[in-house]
């Protein structure tokens, strides 16, 4: 029987997958990553099988690595900040 | 780090951001094709750079790790339809499935005498012009009307299917209206009477639960790049139990079964897949995501302004695509009033021809107003401030381009249009 | 396996070569961007004035209506234009442009403008010269009920 993943990493996961995804370059992918990485954990909070959520957990560091991935393959191309962006940041 | 100032704070500048350009503008035509979600991404770039073999090289691992990356991916879209794998057939896209669907079953159907086909008028150009090649090949076709809400009736249908009818083609979601057609009654009819009944998904796959068995689907096409996948990849699903059996278009080496010759697209195929799985897993929440924001776009652009009507059913449609008509003003005048949102419109001048929309025209929508239509696409990707600001973008141009109006002026003297005598020319 | 992006790549990162960006295509011309935005001549005349001629052409079911009106004083000069049209950027930029040239023009000058002038001065596309078409329709409707309402003016004397 494997040991239950204590709560601190699923806090430490969270906390690095908002943290990676805040580093998004396009405001659309942003947003949205944010936004998912919080419905998946609101969605699976009263998930008890610890089959699942050790599936669950992987699914979480895999996503990591690419939300990584793709932050720095997104700083290499060019892009143009959209209207809203640009809103935003004159407040 | 490289930072730069911005008005108060010191913000970490953002990669290679351009500075000083015109911003892009917010993206609402989800419809006509949607952002690759960054994850397809990251599952196809392998495959495009160090896992290059061709799926079909029986002899080496570059073929063996192909063809695995290929038959999950069809595992992956198989699933999200609830079909067998062996029942997924890539294609390059929904244009091609659609075209093999209706041309292969009509032409092997022929053979048993059978040349009648079924569809409505509101489908997609491919469908249409794949029925109308057909007629130069003399096979009889009805294009059966929808009524105002877009929805076919259910016993005209039943009414036109003859002893000789092959296949019934009815779209899923439709792509100008978002309407919802009653696949289920429809593929229950088709059952009974032992026709084909092939439906164009493109607009529906990933974002409705489709279950081939349940809907009684025989044959089922998918798009890859209307579910944040890549463009260029799409599937056909040709049921197994019972058979349909279709006459291959594309003459090769057999791959897919026979029914489609070529070397797979790896990256493509495989970025399908990947669209396809977080599709599954993420269906109730991008559902609750789009059906909050259309409500949000809907209520917010009716409060403000009146005369706004929209097209097609608002109860059997896929929220996340809304056809709003903006009486007394001109589709291509409000479109270049909102440049900062990419939307698509309905009116004429945006097509090639001088002709509105046919879809819009089938439902009955009257020529003006099928010129002043908008078609809005929320996805995944859309925030709650593009929406807002698209909200206030719309009433605030409506208003002025009313302004600008004579039919609005008549309207609020109270002049009746209709009884208006205009010049032709 | 980790990705950490040290400050070392991300200076290298930063510094790789730019790959141009796509330049945005202007559809339209910036005259008829400009008309658009900046429409002059905006808004009705009172047309029971039997110095005011209305010409109304075009149909909503085409998707171009025109309204254009002129005033005109006893030495047959246009003292003031006004438009309202409800069709595309560039009907609109057509009518705002053919108040513009009347205005403070003879009723001849008026007469004799053609589509093909609108079309040039706005670099109309193929596709849209149906607009300077019909702003010169919209020209010749006002001068003709214009004409009109004179002659029931001289009648009725």
């Amino acid at each position: 029987m494997t040991a239950a993943i204590p709560r601190g990493s699923w806090v430490n996961l969270y906390k690095q997958l908002q943290r990676e995804a805040k580093k998004f370059p396009q405001y659309n992918y942003r947003v949205f990553a944010q936004r998912r990485v919080r419905e998946y954990f609101e969605v699976n909070k009263s998930q008890t099988d610890t089959q699942k959520l050790e599936t669950l957990y992987k699914e979480g560091l895999r996503n990591l690595e690419s939300i990584k991935r793709q932050v720095a393959i997104g700083t290499l191309y060019p892009h143009q900040q959209t209207v809203v962006e640009q809103k935003l940041n004159k407040l | 780090m490289l930072l730069r100032r911005a008005s108060r704070f010191w913000v970490p500048l953002r990669g290679l951001a351009a500075r000083g350009e015109a911003p892009a503008p917010i993206y609402l035509d989800v419809q006509a094709t949607s952002p690759m979600d960054p994850r397809v991404v990251d599952a196809m770039l392998p495959y495009m750079m160090n896992e290059f073999g061709n799926p079909h090289s029986r002899t080496h691992a570059y073929g063996w790790k192909a063809e695995e990356a290929v038959e999950t991916a069809r595992k992956h879209v198989s699933s999200l339809i609830n079909a067998d794998h062996r029942e997924v057939i890539f294609t390059s896209g929904a244009t091609e499935s659609n075209n093999m669907a209706i041309k292969g079953v009509a032409k092997f159907q022929k053979h048993s005498g059978k040349n009648h086909i079924i569809t409505l008028q509101t489908e997609h150009k491919c469908v249409l012009d794949s029925c109308r090649y057909l007629e130069n090949e003399s096979f009889k076709v009805t294009y059966l009307p929808v009524n105002k809400d877009g929805i076919v009736d259910l016993e005209l249908l039943e009414r036109s299917i003859t002893p000789e009818t092959s296949l019934v083609s009815v779209m899923f979601v439709n792509n100008e209206i978002g309407v919802i057609q009653p696949i289920k009654e429809i593929g229950k009819i088709c059952r009974s009477k032992k026709v084909y009944f092939h439906t164009d998904a493109a607009q529906a796959f990933g974002k409705v639960k489709i279950d081939v068995n349940d809907l009684n689907i025989d044959l089922l096409s998918i798009s890859g790049h209307k579910i944040y996948g890549p463009k260029g990849v799409g599937a056909l699903y040709v049921r197994r139990r019972p058979r349909v059996r279709l006459e291959a278009q594309m003459s090769g080496g057999g791959q897919e079964r026979g029914l489609r010759s070529g070397t797979g697209a790896t990256p493509l195929c495989v970025g399908l897949g990947e669209a396809s799985r977080i599709a599954r897993l993420e269906m109730d929440m991008d559902k609750a995501h789009v059906e909050r924001l259309s409500r949000m776009l809907v209520d917010g652009i009716n409060d403000k302004l009146k005369m706004i009507i929209r097209n097609g059913s608002a109860t059997s449609s896929y929220p996340g695509c809304v056809n709003l008509s903006f009486a007394y003003v001109e589709g291509e005048s409000l479109l270049m009033a909102l440049k900062s949102v990419a939307l698509s419109s309905g009116s004429a001048c945006t097509s090639a021809s001088l002709e509105p929309s046919y879809v819009l025209r089938a439902i009955g929508s009257e020529e003006d107003l099928a010129h002043s239509s908008i078609r809005f696409g929320i996805g995944r990707f859309t925030t709650e401030k593009e929406v807002q600001h698209t909200i206030d973008l719309c009433i605030r141009e409506t208003q002025r381009l009313r302004e600008l109006s004579p039919l609005w002026e008549m309207v609020e003297e109270g002049i009746d249009l209709k009884t208006i005598q205009w010049t032709q020319h | 396996m980790a990705l950490k992006l040290t400050a070392k790549t991300q200076q290298i990162l930063s510094s790789a070569s730019r790959l141009p960006t796509v330049a945005g295509v202007a559809k339209y011309h910036e005259k008829v961007i400009d008309h658009y935005e900046n429409p002059r001549n905006v808004g009705s005349l009172d047309k029971n004035d039997p110095k005011v001629g209305t010409g109304i052409v075009g149909a909503p079911a085409c998707g171009d209506v025109m309204k254009l009106q002129i005033k005109v004083d006893d030495n047959g000069k246009i003292i003031d234009a006004k438009f309202k049209t409800f069709g595309c950027g560039s009907a609109i930029a057509s009518s705002s442009l053919a108040t513009e040239w009347i205005n403070g023009k003879t009723v001849e000058y008026a007469s004799k403008i053609k589509n093909d002038q609108i079309a040039k001065e706005l670099c109309l596309p193929p596709v849209k010269l149906h607009c300077s078409m019909l702003a010169q329709d919209a020209i010749q409707a006002a001068l003709k009920d214009y004409q009109k309402k004179q002659a029931k003016t001289a009648e009725a004397k």
